[in-house]
């Protein structure tokens, strides 16, 4: 699994890419701690670009619901983005469309938590 | 890890105890104990032993009086008048200088007005042996006729005699304080004394019993004394007195005339020993019979000693050989004459000092990381270096250095690293040795565990028989647990006469946890369903179900895992089928008619994931003969060896071929899982794989 992440204005975005099942949930985990610890309210807002996810296991999910759970404890945003059809088709089954606001791309994600990193987006 | 507790990892520690022994031994090296001294003796004989000085030049030839001297003489010692024959024949062949090894401290037995007394003569007698001359003054006639060197001795208590030497200039500092210094003389009777031109200091200071070294000045009471050989070198070669140099309070040097020989601080030089053998030597009986060879008198420097071994002047010698004293001089005389005299100049301890701070340093730092093997090796070459080094400059530079107390620190320093590393290898060892043995427990423990785990989740699962007699509807359940305990769960039981309960599940996760967890889940929706109502009543009892069990699962949710549920209440009587689904994958609907419908909606998250979520449930009417097929994410990813996915699609393939068989729901259950089977192979299962099946054949 790779991991990078980007800032724009007040919105921090994070891309996972490849698979995330036990053998890189942990390391996944790892890697989104140190974002989550400043979503909260009136500070960053967080998407996560999930257009590079080839899969995720239910170890994987189980991340996904400890970053909810922090990210509501904390009164902060995270919304989901860009998951292609089989990460979208095991988010449908396991409901955690319950969990996750879920956007089709990136640019959808950022307009609706921050008109001022769209802009930025924007502008390239 | 906390039972094994820190394993020392050695090295720091022992490197600290090592720079500890090492600052201590070279306390010691510095301090020269007594012990110390003994070692660099052994040392310095033992390459004396190893590589005794050659004879090249012979400026000095021995003058026996042997064994064969005093048979044809008489018995020692002898009248003066025959030492006064003997000096004259050795002078006769004009020798460069005589050195007389023998302190002739009280007047002669045999001379004639001792005669007199002691034979009791009578006054005649007495009267022509008074007449005769006195032996003692033939003596000092011929002593001072020759260039002779009277040998005098230093005694540690004051004698008032007179001290004679020659002149002594000392120039470059003051060292009085270090060279060699009695108190009193022990010289020759007052008349030969005065007579002989030339005085030298026979005394030496042995060191347990050997004579290693000769000063070639020293003082008694206030006078500066030449050495035995000095003065012997300052007659031969008529100079008039002796220079000393001298750099502050330390001797550089000994001189006379041109010839300049350096000395230790204390003026005194260690002697380079060679074999007896090959040294030129002369009875003193065939001197006297005019038998000697001439050429080994003429120019030389001629020792008279005594070398019979009755006469006990013998001493050991630093190269382990016995030989009288007088040999030591002549050994002494050649090294000058060859530019071989050995020194140990202060400066000497300093460069024995960093050797074993340096090569121990490299001991510190390597023995506690090096195998026993390479260690051995190091100290090995250690040792061999440092004896190399000190016979190297022995032989090549004439000078002393002490290899045995470095290498014997090295040796101790390098036994006590061993040592330490050898135990904590040891300790190493041993905590190894208990950890394997805790994960070993740790392992049973665990096994155990999963054992117990396994029995509660079979323990909890429902018997085979619970419907028995029931022909409105058949269930068919089969859970393939994976390797280690699953999270997998179901359920079925009649609620009453005519309602069935049944639920599937999986627990995110393995082990223990998830075994307990998927109990306690089980256990609350088994006490809570037990209410009676209509369809509509049924559904919202099922949704309230989930809150309910979704916010007790939470609570007790330590492991922060989630569960995937779905649970259904069957209306035996009507087919009605009220259902909540809480992130499992949802069922499939399989017709009489092969039709496959989905059962969607009634939804929510898996439980755990949203703690306060509202789960609302739903209905959907069967017709008789459907087959309701529920499974866990078991079946839809198990995986074939080349890691392929089972997958809904392959599912509902098998699903659609269901009705056309006629199958029931044990049959329907067991296509399924052949299926499963035939794709995966022989991997390894790597999920919990359940399959439920439920079919009701109308009310």
């Amino acid at each position: 699994m790779d991991f990078a992440s980007r800032r724009l204005a007040d919105v921090v975005i994070a891309a996972p890419a490849g698979r995330i099942d036990h053998s890189s949930a942990e390391d996944f985990k790892t890697r989104l701690a140190p974002i989550l610890e400043h979503c909260t309210e009136g500070s960053d807002r967080v998407v996560l670009d999930f257009s590079g996810v080839e899969y995720i296991s239910s170890v994987g999910l189980r991340v996904l619901m400890l970053a909810a759970k922090q990210v509501k404890a904390q009164k902060g945003m995270i919304v989901i983005a860009g998951m292609q059809p089989v990460v979208k088709e095991i988010f449908d089954i396991s409901r955690f469309n319950y969990v996750f606001a879920a956007f089709p791309g990136v640019r959808a994600a950022v307009g609706d938590l921050s008109t001022q990193a769209l802009a930025l987006l924007e502008a390239g | 890890m906390t039972a094994a507790g820190p394993v020392p990892t050695g090295a720091g520690h022992i490197r600290g105890v090592g720079v500890a022994v090492l600052l201590l031994l070279v306390a010691l090296a510095w301090l020269e104990t007594p012990w110390h001294r003994r070692l660099q003796f052994a040392w310095f004989d033992a390459c004396q032993t190893l590589s005794p000085r050659r004879l090249v030049e012979l400026p000095a030839t021995v003058v026996q009086i042997d064994e064969k001297a005093l048979a044809e003489l008489g018995q020692w010692p002898w009248p003066r008048s025959v030492m006064a024959r003997l000096i004259d024949a050795i002078d006769a062949h004009q020798p460069s200088a005589i050195g007389i090894d023998v302190i002739m401290a009280e007047p002669d037995r045999w001379s004639p007005a001792r005669l007199a007394d002691q034979i009791g003569a009578d006054a005649e007698t007495r009267a022509r042996l008074l007449a005769l001359p006195d032996t003692d003054a033939q003596l000092a006639e011929a002593l001072a006729r020759a260039p002779v060197v009277l040998g005098i001795g230093g005694l540690p208590d004051t004698t008032g005699a007179p001290v004679r030497a020659p002149p002594v200039l000392v120039r470059g500092g003051d060292p009085q304080k270090g060279v060699r210094t009695f108190a009193g003389v022990l010289a020759s009777t007052e008349v030969l004394d005065r007579a002989a031109p030339g005085h030298g200091l026979l005394s030496s200071d042995l060191e347990g019993g050997v004579v290693r070294r000769m000063p070639l000045i020293g003082r008694i009471g206030e006078t500066w004394v030449p050495g035995f050989s000095m003065e012997m070198l300052r007659l031969a070669s008529g100079a008039r007195g002796v220079v000393v140099h001298a750099d502050g309070a330390r001797v550089k040097s000994v001189a006379v005339a041109d010839v300049v020989v350096p000395t230790d601080a204390d003026g005194a030089v260690w002697v380079h020993f060679s074999p007896r053998d090959g040294r030129p030597r002369v009875s003193a009986a065939d001197v006297l019979a005019g038998r000697a060879d001439k050429t080994l008198l003429a120019s030389r420097m001629v020792l008279v000693g005594a070398t019979g071994l009755g006469l006990l002047d013998y001493q050991t010698a630093a190269s382990g050989e016995r030989m009288p004293g007088i040999e030591v001089h002549a050994q002494v005389l050649e090294s000058v004459f060859d530019g071989a005299i050995l020194l140990r100049p202060h400066w000497m301890r300093w460069i024995e000092i960093m050797l074993l701070a340096c090569a121990g340093i490299v001991l510190v730092a390597a023995v506690p990381v090096f195998s026993p093997r390479r260690s051995v090796l190091l100290i090995g070459a250690a040792v061999a270096g440092a004896g190399i080094l000190s016979l190297g400059l022995f032989r090549d530079r004439h000078l002393l250095l002490d290899a045995a107390t470095p290498s014997l620190a090295l040796v101790i320093l390098f036994g006590a690293l061993l040592a330490l590393t050898l135990a904590a290898a040891t300790r190493r060892e041993r905590a190894l040795e208990r950890e394997v043995q805790r994960q070993r427990e740790e392992a049973a423990r665990v096994a155990g565990e999963l054992e117990a785990a396994r029995r509660i989740q079979t323990g909890i699962l429902p018997r085979p028989d619970a419907l028995a007699g029931e022909t409105r509807v058949e269930v068919a359940c089969e859970m393939t647990p994976a390797r280690e305990v699953g999270g997998d769960l179901y359920d079925f039981f009649a609620l009453d006469r005519d309602r069935l309960f049944f639920l599937i599940g999986d627990v995110s996760g393995k082990g223990l946890p998830a075994s307990i967890f998927m109990a306690v889940s089980k256990a609350l929706y088994k006490s809570n369903a037990l209410r009676r109502g209509g369809a509509a009543a049924d559904a919202a009892l099922i949704g309230e179900l989930m809150t309910r069990a979704n916010a007790e699962v939470a609570r007790e949710n330590s492991e922060a895992m989630f569960v995937t549920l779905f649970a259904g209440i069957l209306d035996l009587g009507t087919g009605v089928l009220a259902y909540c689904n809480a992130g499992h994958d949802d069922p499939t609907l399989v017709g009489a008619n092969g039709a496959l419908t989905r059962l969607r909606g009634g939804d929510g998250p898996p439980l755990c994931v949203v703690d306060d979520f509202s789960y609302a449930g739903t209905t959907a009417t069967l017709a008789p003969g459907d087959l309701l097929c529920l499974v866990t994410d078991g079946v839809t990813e198990a995986q074939d060896r080349a890691g392929r996915l089972y997958g809904g699609v392959r599912l509902a393939a098998v699903l659609a071929a269901l009705p056309g068989a006629g199958l029931g729901a044990a049959a329907a259950r067991e296509r399924i899982h052949a299926d499963v089977a035939l794709f995966v192979g022989g991997a390894e299962p790597a999920d919990d794989l359940t399959i439920l099946t439920v079919r009701w054949n109308g009310g």
